[in-house]
């Protein structure tokens, strides 16, 4: 087992690679040069040619990328940010804790709710309550989590003032930005619950829980939704990516400082070096929960399991 | 539902009874239809804008700031006293025209890819499957924005973005769709007796994929319409002044307090726009796969 | 006479969708006593899974309905049993093997673990763990399966292997009824005999009863003692082993039935099936339901419900011989 694990990381490093080259190609697409970027506009024409010199900004596209990575691998340096000349890295674990807390929370949330109803849902298939659920579900998942965000603060912050509505100083000011990127993922969650579930309950095993007596939570519970946890484990472990661009815009809304309002503000500056680390670090990050999915499908289905410790 | 599979390569005259079938069945589901009903109410407004109110309007600015709803402007005005109404119209238009052209495109190139892929398998299949993990580890509306922000925000850019964030999805999709299809004992059956691979992939797979296909690209058309909405929100997507519903409402963000109604009729529009698509989708779904509804 | 353990009267089961009503069981009537074993004949659609799914109420309650019918199981009508009641029954006193064993088994839980459920949920006794997995040993090693396999996954297992461990979990808490749908058509031929030959020498060793739903009359003659023949939801002819094997009256299906199997003492050139296909069972015909295909037909049979011809222990539904009678 230990041994597929192995193999898998391994597998990450072409991957992530390619996804350096590939934001690498794509941030250079931007017209404009980078040393008229950090000195800004008065700067005088050969102050700004000797800093692209200086930064290597005038060598070919291919040094340029065996550079960057280079810098990565031997120094762990991502390179300064244009608009503060300090390290990138050192910005994003400042800011990654704001938005790591609220990923959290709110796939957990998420999770939870989206399961049980969607469950329900399947359970009372044809009935009042599994239309209202599908309904609900769907209009969770169209809502735009901006205007969710902006509603939420209308009712709690404005009308009933009972949550704050900007910041992340206290805990309380992380309900209102957690719900409105929980809703968005608890409506896809609990669609996704409701077919499998409707495929589980319908296998035969099901029938023979029921033929041994099983009470009706058991069956379902017990038997079905134990089957039917695979997509759903691997929808838990996509959420994380769909939850990236939810919290650009839930932290924007409620202007927390984490990464998704960096990379917004980057973008905006062009802050080259700024945008393609925190697009590498979600994308490794989300290589590793994907893989850590991959690992857990084992603890579910034997017939997995089996198959990697063959591998 | 092999044997349906297997019956379903299709003569022409059953080709429309199996278009007339899924019909019927749609017909039967309300909330689709309903769903539909809304749909192209939508597109007769974008159609009609123009007619509706001029596009002028719009753009036109007055001294009316931020005036609620009234019979002069149903709508109330805008921070720049622009009647909100008009602007929400021809905003129809921006979405509408996004989310059909990008849906379409990314469905045909991942449909290309998904089918090379999907059919020829071994070492290309590794290497374009390989490429769209890469891509998928990006989260999609980082790599839309980062492609407005390297291209430029404008029209064309932000479908361009809208598409690549898109293609790896839809190329999945119809990868596993050819894959399930060329396994079947039908495409063996030809094979078998000779047929060529542009006869089999346009007189079986394709016929076979379209249906699904439709779905996913039906069910997709409001997710692209939510994205483009939330690039323009953060300013990476349409720019003013023309009117767009996901910009209409970062504008209206700082009014919250003082003129909610602002940030009221873009979001119920984007809501009602793309729940409409879904639902009629999901309708569309259940019409071409009736075995999963019992 | 022994007691009645189990009495089927005039059941009638349908399901119901939007678009068609399919009439599945059609007021049919038996009775099986202690450790005895009736077997249920028909082809595929016959109504046969429908009745036995009944006998559990395990239908599925959103399409069918049972119009009419009492199921009197120890004497009580377990149609009126509350659910929770019913719940204690299922698993307990009467169990069911399935026909699939690929997909009977709760591919995610080892089938140790499937197997002390079912003695979980009735733990009367109140078994402690090691108990309980002391019977879960007990029991495999009863179906020839190694005790230490117990954790392993269902995957892991051989069809007939599978099959073996589906029926140690029906036998774990030693039911008074054993229902066993077709438990051996997905198997091999070869393991089917194993198989059978195993559920006959537990049937014997635990006195269980039995209700053995097949379309092999095969198996039929190496295990029951009652027979029931079931055509478009009716049982059309009934009686002991005998009756049917060696009787010398018959509904024409039952001798059609017959003439369909190859027989290599009986010089023949070719097999007689029955012509025509099963009725369908959403449109049945009027009169008797066999009348389409019978070699026998009449007017009366087109037009009216045949009643059941009885001598002793058997029964026939058939216009064939109370004409007989009348003559």
């Amino acid at each position: 087992m230990y041994k597929y694990v192995i193999k898998r990381i391994l597998l990450l490093i072409p991957v992530l690679l390619g996804v350096v080259f590939i934001v690498f190609f794509i941030m250079n697409l931007t017209p404009g040069d980078p040393g008229r970027l950090i000195l800004g506009e008065s700067a005088k024409q050969e102050d700004v040619d000797r800093l692209n010199d200086r930064l290597g900004f005038n060598k070919p596209y291919f040094v340029r990328f065996f550079n960057y990575i280079k810098d990565i691998v031997t120094k762990f340096d991502f390179g300064l940010s244009y608009a503060t000349q300090k390290p990138v890295v050192d910005q994003i674990l400042i800011k990654f804790p704001y938005t790591l807390k609220m990923a959290i929370a709110s796939v957990f949330l998420s999770t939870i709710f989206g399961v049980t109803l969607g469950v329900t849902a399947a359970v009372k298939q044809y009935t009042a309550i599994d239309s209202s659920i599908t309904v609900l579900a769907m209009v969770f998942t169209v809502m735009p989590a901006y205007w969710t965000g902006m509603l939420m603060i209308l009712l709690f912050s404005i009308k009933l003032g009972w949550l704050p509505a900007s910041g992340a100083s206290s805990l309380k000011h992380y309900i209102l930005p957690v719900l409105t990127i929980a809703i968005t993922a608890m409506g896809s969650m609990m669609r996704l619950t409701r077919s499998v579930m409707l495929e589980a309950i319908r296998q035969d095993y099901v029938r023979t829980a029921r033929a041994k007596g099983a009470p009706e939570r058991r069956v379902v519970y017990g038997h079905a939704l134990k089957n039917a946890l695979l997509p759903l484990i691997t929808s838990v472990g996509s959420m994380f990516g769909g939850m990236m661009g939810g919290a650009v815009l839930s932290e924007t809304v409620f202007n927390i400082p984490g990464i998704g309002s960096y990379i917004v503000s980057s973008i905006r500056s062009k802050d080259i070096p700024a945008v393609m680390t925190c697009t590498l670090f979600f994308a490794t990050l989300f290589s590793l929960i994907m893989l850590c999915v991959d690992l857990l499908y084992a603890f579910v289905d034997p017939r997995i399991k089996a198959k990697y410790v063959n591998s | 539902m092999n044997e349906k599979k297997k019956t379903s390569v299709p003569a022409k005259g059953k080709k429309q009874n199996k278009a007339k079938e899924i019909w019927r069945r749609f017909k039967k589901n309300k909330t689709a239809v309903a769903g539909l009903i809304v749909v192209i109410f939508f597109i007769l407004v974008a159609v009609f804008a123009e007619l509706i109110v001029p596009y002028e309007v719009a753009l036109k600015q007055t001294k009316a700031l931020r005036e609620p709803p009234s019979s002069a402007h149903w709508f109330g005005t805008d921070r720049l006293g622009r009647d909100v109404f008009a602007r929400i119209v021809h905003g129809t238009k921006v979405s509408l025209l996004i989310g059909l052209i990008g849906t379409a495109i990314s469905t045909v190139i991942g449909l290309i890819i998904g089918a090379i892929s999907g059919y020829y398998g071994g070492r290309l299949d590794e290497i374009i499957m390989r490429l769209m993990d890469m891509i998928m580890s990006i989260p999609s509306m980082l790599l839309s924005l980062a492609v407005v922000a390297a291209l430029g925000a404008n029209m064309q850019n932000l479908l361009i973005a809208l598409v690549v964030g898109q293609i790896p999805h839809t190329a999945r999709a119809n990868r596993a769709l050819v894959m399930s299809v060329s396994g079947q004992e039908f495409v063996k059956a030809a094979k078998s007796y000779g047929a060529g691979d542009a006869r089999i992939i346009f007189k079986y797979l394709v016929p076979n994929v379209i249906g699904p296909i439709i779905v996913q690209a039906s069910m997709q058309i409001s997710s692209t319409i939510l994205s483009a909405a939330a690039l323009s929100f953060l300013g990476m997507g349409i720019q003013p002044p023309q009117p767009e519903w996901g910009y209409m409402l970062s504008e209206a963000r700082e009014f919250m307090r003082t003129s909610p109604y602002l940030i009221m009729f873009p979001g119920v529009t984007i809501l009602l726009l793309s729940l409409a698509f879904n639902l009629a989708g999901d309708g569309l779904q259940d019409a071409f796969n009736p075995q999963l509804k019992d | 006479m022994s007691e009645k353990l189990l009495e089927v009267k005039n059941l009638e089961v349908i399901y119901k969708t939007d678009l068609e009503t399919v009439r599945a069981v059609n007021n049919i009537s038996f009775s099986l006593e202690k450790s005895q074993t009736l077997g249920l004949v028909g082809e595929t659609g016959a109504g046969k899974t429908t009745t036995a799914l009944a006998l559990l109420r395990l239908l599925p309650d959103r399409t069918a309905r049972v119009l009419q019918g009492e199921i009197v199981f120890n004497g009580k009508n377990i149609m009126e049993l509350e659910e929770k009641e019913m719940r204690d029954i299922r698993g307990e006193k009467i169990s069911m093997i399935f026909q699939d064993p690929m997909t009977a088994l709760n591919p995610v839980m080892t089938v140790g673990a499937q197997i002390a459920e079912a003695l979980e949920l009735h733990n009367d006794a109140n078994r402690g763990k090691e108990a309980v997995e002391k019977r879960v040993n007990e029991v495999l090693e009863m179906v020839g399966i190694p005790a230490m396999r117990k954790n392993d996954s269902p995957h892991q297992f051989s069809g007939g292997m599978k099959q073996r461990v589906v029926i140690a979990m029906a036998l774990a808490c030693e039911p008074e009824l054993l229902i066993a749908d077709e438990p051996t058509t997905a198997l091999d031929v070869t393991i089917q005999a194993q198989v059978l030959a195993m559920m006959n020498e537990l049937r014997d060793r635990l006195q269980t009863a039995m209700i053995m739903i097949t379309h092999d009359l095969g198996i039929i003659a190496e295990t029951c003692d009652n027979v029931a023949i079931m055509y478009a939801g009716e049982i059309i002819e009934y009686g002991t082993a005998e009756d049917i094997f060696e009787g010398e009256q018959h509904h024409p299906y039952t001798v059609g039935l017959f003439g369909s199997i190859p027989n290599l003492e009986v010089e023949a050139r070719r097999l007689s099936p029955i012509d025509g296909l099963m009725p369908d069972p959403t449109n049945l015909p009027e009169g008797c339901k066999f009348s389409p295909r019978c070699p026998h037909c009449t007017d009366k049979c087109r037009r009216e419900q045949p009643a059941y011809y009885e001598t002793g222990t058997h029964r026939i539904l058939c216009h064939l011989y109370s004409k007989e009678e009348s003559l």
